[in-house]
């Protein structure tokens, strides 16, 4: 009986030539036609997709929910009386920016985008606007609550790709609200839509549902854009730091459009 | 029997297709136990355990070409991870299927571990190789 090494090993350089070829010169051209072509259906798909994980969250996450609204009734008041307080300083605020000509719309461009597709495996998330659109790899993607997406990643000309702020590896400047008090920290992505914050000092005192946004620092980000809230926090007794995992507030977005925001 | 051979491709090609767009817009806000549903890789074991073995390579061949197309990554990494991935299973197999019933389950969760393995396997080898 013949050996079958030879051609299957002729068969496996065929294949990595295809594949050199393919990512060398055709890389862009074949992701644009093949996003292009299915993007409807996707889109179609992912919004069904988003009314059943809704659907889902309210028959398997019940005790969760209650608790999650006990829990926002309380925030609830709180910010109330927050707002009263606060509304004295707007007025003042909304003078001062008119005299001085700011605000976001002001500060940055703004792309308007839809979420076509997730890429789970990969942290990704693909959305409608591309090259041709004025998107260029880093820029800041943000819901319209100001909630920190990700930056965009592959550009291609219809469309690019969303790297969202857990991918592994990926890590910026933030800082956790804790009261009258910040604690600035690193955000760094673990993967699976997860992240965590270390390098905060140890003397400040962070709890549960503290809220993590950007930091100036670094210049990755806009500052104030919201991240997620603390989960758990751990201290180590062998280094000044402490550390946590976030619970990101992008996962429970629920629409499909996005900003890609740029300075002007 | 030929035709027969067609019809069996023809209904993976259709299955796969499907699934993966189920996959790539659907299944992906659904959340089992906090990891993301995959199903794209029960139909391919199931051709494995039951002895399907060209139907399985196919499978994986046509499974990973799918998602080549749609993932960010370098082109013919889920190609490569799937393939393999199929390959040493089916090979597993051989020296365990004459075990217990336990041996399904037990290979069944190899195959998923060695899918993450492989892929990140895949990651760094085409990284290296085909950087664009």
């Amino acid at each position: 009986m013949k050996s079958k090494i030879p051609q299957i090993i002729i068969l496996l350089l065929i294949l990595f030539l295809v594949f050199f070829v393919v990512n060398k010169f055709f890389y862009q051209t074949t992701k644009n036609a093949v996003f292009s072509f299915f993007s409807p259906i996707e889109n179609f798909l992912w919004q069904k997709g988003n009314n059943f994980s809704q659907w889902q969250e309210g028959i398997f996450q019940t005790s969760k929910i209650k608790i999650d609204n006990d829990e926002c009734k309380k925030e609830n008041l709180f910010l109330k009386n927050k707002i009263l307080n606060f509304q004295d300083l707007e007025k003042e605020n909304k003078e001062l920016r008119e005299v001085l000509g700011l605000g976001l719309h002001q500060e940055y461009n703004l792309i308007l985008s839809d979420i076509v597709s997730q890429k789970t495996e990969e942290d990704s998330i693909l959305i409608n606007q591309g090259r041709k659109n004025g998107v260029q790899e880093n820029m800041a993607v943000i819901t319209k609550e100001k909630v920190l997406v990700g930056k965009v990643g592959k550009v291609f000309d219809d469309f690019s790709q969303v790297v969202l702020i857990s991918q592994k590896g990926f890590s910026f400047d933030a800082k956790i609200i804790t009261g009258e008090n910040e604690a600035l920290g690193i955000i760094r992505g673990q993967g699976n839509f997860k992240i965590k914050i270390e390098l905060l000092p140890k003397e400040i005192e962070i709890k549960q549902g503290d809220i993590a946004a950007t930091s100036l620092l670094g210049g990755v980000f806009p500052k104030n854009l919201l991240i997620g809230k603390i989960k758990i926090m751990r201290k180590n007794d062998l280094t000044p730091f402490q550390e946590g995992e976030i619970e990101p507030f992008f996962k429970e977005i629920k629409s499909d459009k996005l900003f890609v925001i740029f300075p002007k | 029997m030929e035709g027969d051979s067609i019809k069996k491709y023809l209904i993976l090609i259709f299955l796969f297709s499907f699934l993966l767009l189920l996959q790539e817009s659907f299944f992906s806000k659904i959340f089992i136990f906090d990891y993301f549903f995959n199903p794209f890789l029960i139909p391919i074991f199931l051709l494995i355990i039951f002895s399907q073995k060209n139907l399985a390579f196919f499978s994986a061949f046509f499974a990973g070409f799918l998602f080549d197309l749609f993932s960010f990554l370098p082109f013919g990494i889920f190609i490569f991870s799937l393939c393999l991935n199929v390959f040493l299973t089916d090979k597993l197999f051989q020296i365990f299927q004459k075990a217990n019933f336990l041996t399904p389950i037990f290979l069944f969760a190899l195959f998923l571990v060695s899918d993450k393995f492989l892929l990140i396997f895949g990651k760094f080898l085409f990284g290296f190789l085909f950087s664009h």
